[in-house]
């Protein structure tokens, strides 16, 4: 490859911040992610969207700066950034280049340790939240994912993100105040970096931004993924019926992971694979149908969506189904080498950019606590053999599921 | 040559090779541009470009669909192909070994065979797609709002089509329409990445021996703008979508790089004008302004989603927005959007499929092609005086274009 990367380097630092840095020759940009281990599912019971109105907040003010401030500091600095509260992570993303890392580091210390929650922000995070919940009636993959979550994995897993409207309208400041005070930790901190920087002067950089940050603070216990066999349907006035299976998928720091990845590269995720094949280019019952891996601390779960005319919904859910059962039965040599290729080709091209590499590892970290090099992942796959892959297909068997549909009629039969 | 990352070269046949280094990657992204999108089609066969685009992929007088899938997949090429209002591109992101491998497929599927069964076969999952856009205001929305804004003028046509127009999509038609638009002299092929030139030259020579140049005829007229209002009934959409436009500069314009830093100024998601006047009110889910180039003109476009009993208030906020910056610019709010705009321009460059991409913009508009360091020392240009020559050539408080969708029946 020629944008080498190094291989990461993990340290702990004294108040407990998990840092880890994969060195990039010659990169001239640099990214970052910072991951407290507690999302969603942490939420308190009856606080539903309270994750949501946090992440909307966060960044809105500390106790030296207002909105504006926080804001203007990381434009000044170039930084490309996002915050999202996943299921069981909070993650804040920043991309710029590698001469402003030290400063950027400086203003995220802030707002973690002194996010002021202004109650006039928390007041406006609120009332976005309530604009997305609509929004969502317009974006319907979006909402199939949500509601289908919230069928397969019920609470906390599986709690609606943006919440309810009866909810988020009963959410006060102290509730965001207490939720972000239980999260935001040094102990419950992951930082990942990749990019064109010395190890050092990264390691410098970050010791002088967080080695000060001394707060007490439990990591919240992994929830256990436990998916509900059954059939939901949400009645929508649209074209297509919006579909969702889910069923169990490898958990992350399971010996056979990679054979499993490999046996789900043959059923969905490329050109050739079988859902692509039997749904949409023999069948043209579909634009889209895909699989998405979802891990979490303690399991895993496979999200398949397909988006069809609304009366071709039990053809296309039948379609999906039979190869979903079918992928234990047998995987020939062909399509076993065929699904290696496309897994390591794309890690060989993705693989080079530094924002992949920081997201990879900040997942290997939450996880299963260590960090993986490209090259651990390019070897794991590798040495895949094709009974392994087998095994790993009637290991995982897509049971239980539960499949959603959200359009304009019921679906009928599924088997 | 050191300092000059691109190269370029035409062959006997009239397809032009572009290629632009990037040292320190160890993939390629390779591919064909076709000169040839929604702009060059009848109206009433809207989205014709589109549906040849997916007719690419269904097998080749020496390969069939699934055989091209297999081998795709064999090479581990991320690959896709687009469709837009001017051109249609098909690309692979491989390792750089394996680009020749790429070269043949992509080659072989630029003379694809057209077959009728498959045809009515695709035709399926198009109006699955269009199917799918319709449930999808907030992406559905550009497209209405270029028909607006362009009206009858070609650029005006759906890069989609609708139902109607793919369905009258015949086999003769496309393949009529292929022979006119997909010969050499109307592609382009592009790669960016790690490159071994004379070897990829020789192969792309190789693989497109035996096209023939033919006579495309693109219709050139320059569009012309219409402030005009066409809204979009739909009852059942929950939020009103708002998409508005006004005249910008097209694709290789000295005045694009001041389109986009006052884009980001203007509608960037986070700090930038209409977050603070719109949604830091809570008035809206989405807010955003960007700038839309074509090859002989432009748009500023703004598009917010909102509740339809505050779309009027939020149609004033921006209109206001738009006016209020050709009396205030602010100074310091300007730089930090030039500043964001070159820490953008240093990631792309390290992204080679991205890197394709705009390259394949760029040829497309036949504009000049720019290094990173050029395209830095372009937005470090835009200064608060260029940004007030560029209003006064692309005024913002005039009357824009605009497209109300949702369910409002008036505005």
């Amino acid at each position: 490859m020629g944008n080498r990367s190094s291989s990461p380097v993990l340290r702990v630092l004294n108040n407990g911040v998990r840092v880890c840095f994969e060195p990039f020759e010659g990169a001239q940009s640099f990214a970052m992610c910072l991951r407290f281990v507690g999302g969603v599912g942490d939420e308190p019971a009856e606080k539903l969207g309270l994750a949501n109105v946090t992440e909307l907040a966060v960044m809105k003010g500390t106790d030296r700066k207002d909105a504006a401030g926080v804001f203007d500091a990381l434009d000044s600095l170039g930084v490309s950034r996002s915050v999202n509260a996943g299921a069981e992570a909070f993650t804040f993303r920043a991309h710029l280049l590698p001469a402003k890392v030290g400063e950027a580091l400086l203003i995220y210390r802030e707002v973690f340790e002194s996010a002021a929650f202004p109650e006039d922000e928390v007041a406006l995070a609120k009332r976005l939240t309530l604009e997305q919940i609509k929004s969502l009636e317009d974006q319907p993959q979006r909402k199939i994912v949500l509601t289908s979550l919230r069928a397969a994995l019920g609470f906390p897993l599986g709690r609606p993100k943006p919440g309810t409207e009866a909810s988020v309208t009963s959410l006060d400041r102290d509730d965001v105040v207490r939720f972000w005070d239980r999260i935001a930790h040094p102990a419950a901190l992951i930082l990942t970096a990749a990019g064109g920087m010395e190890e050092g002067t990264f390691f410098e950089a970050v010791e002088k931004a967080l080695l000060g940050w001394h707060k007490a603070g439990a990591v919240p216990d992994a929830h256990p993924v436990r998916i509900a066999p059954g059939v939901v349907h949400e009645l929508k006035k649209s074209e297509q019926a919006h579909i969702a299976v889910i069923y169990p998928g490898p958990p992350r720091d399971a010996g056979d992971f990679y054979a499993a990845q490999v046996a789900a590269t043959v059923l969905s995720g490329s050109g050739s694979s079988r859902l692509f094949t039997e749904v949409r280019e023999k069948r043209g019952l579909v634009y889209t149908v895909s699989t998405a891996y979802s891990p979490f601390r303690s399991g895993a779960i496979t999200l398949l969506y397909a988006g069809t005319r609304a009366d071709r919904t039990d053809e296309t859910l039948k379609v999906c189904l039979a190869e979903v059962n079918r992928l234990a039965e047998d995987i020939s040599a062909e399509e076993f080498e065929r699904a290696k290729s496309v897994i390591l080709g794309r890690l060989r091209t993705v693989g080079e950019l530094v924002a992949a590499r920081s997201s990879s590892l900040v997942d290997d970290l939450l996880l299963q606590g260590t960090p993986r090099s490209l090259e651990d992942i390019l070897d794991g796959v590798s040495s895949v053999t094709l009974e392994q892959a087998r095994a790993a297909a009637r290991h995982y068997t897509p049971t239980p599921r539960t499949i959603a549909v959200l359009g304009p009629q019921e679906p009928g039969e599924t088997r | 040559m050191a300092g000059n990352p691109f190269w370029s070269t035409k062959l006997e046949n009239g397809l032009s090779l572009v290629f632009e280094s990037i040292p320190r990657l160890g993939s390629t992204a390779v591919g064909f541009l076709v000169r040839t999108g929604s702009r060059d089609e009848p109206r009433n066969r809207a989205g014709m470009s589109h549906f040849l685009e997916h007719m690419c992929f269904k097998g080749t007088a020496g390969r069939s669909w699934d055989q091209i899938n297999r081998e795709v997949d064999d090479l581990g090429a991320l690959w896709n192909a687009y469709t837009w209002w001017e051109g249609t591109a098909y690309f692979h992101w491989v390792q750089a070994e394996r680009a020749e491998d790429s070269i043949d497929i992509l080659a072989d599927m630029m003379r694809p065979k057209l077959d009728e069964a498959d045809f009515n076969m695709e035709k399926g999952v198009i109006l699955e797609e269009i199917a799918m856009y319709n449930d999808n205001p907030s992406a559905l929305i550009a497209d209405r709002l270029i028909q607006a804004a362009f009206g009858d003028h070609p650029l005006g046509t759906s890069v989609l089509g609708t139902a109607e127009t793919v369905t009258a999509v015949s086999h003769s038609d496309m393949t009529a329409y292929f022979r006119r638009r997909y010969t050499p002299n109307n592609m382009v092929f592009l790669a960016t990445g790690a490159i071994e030139r004379e070897r990829l030259v020789e192969t792309v020579r190789r693989h497109t021996a035996t096209w023939t140049s033919g006579e495309t005829g693109r219709s050139q007229s320059v569009p012309v703008f219409h402030s005009e209002t066409r809204p979009a009934h739909r009852p059942e959409v929950a939020r009103e979508h708002l998409a508005l436009a006004w005249p910008g500069p097209e694709v290789g314009s000295p005045w694009a790089p001041a389109a986009r830093v006052l884009a980001r100024y203007l509608g960037e998601e986070e700090n930038s004008r209409l977050y603070w006047s719109v949604k830091q009110k809570g008035l809206v889910d989405r807010v955003s302004a960007s700038h839309v180039g074509f090859n002989d003109s432009g748009l500023m476009y703004v598009y917010a989603s909102t509740a339809p009993a505050r779309a009027g208030e939020v149609l004033g906020l921006i209109r206001e927005e738009m006016a209020r910056v050709h009396r205030r610019i602010d100074e310091a709010a300007l730089s930090r959007s030039r500043i964001k705009a070159e820490s953008a321009l240093v990631r792309e460059a390290e992204h080679g499929l991205s890197r394709w991409n705009q390259l394949a913009e760029i040829e497309n508009a036949g504009a000049a092609r720019k290094t990173v360091t050029q395209a830095m020392k372009d937005i470090e240009d835009v200064t608060v005086d260029r940004v007030r020559d560029f209003l006064d050539e692309f005024p913002l408080d005039g009357e824009p274009a605009l497209v109300p969708l949702g369910p409002l029946e008036r505005i």
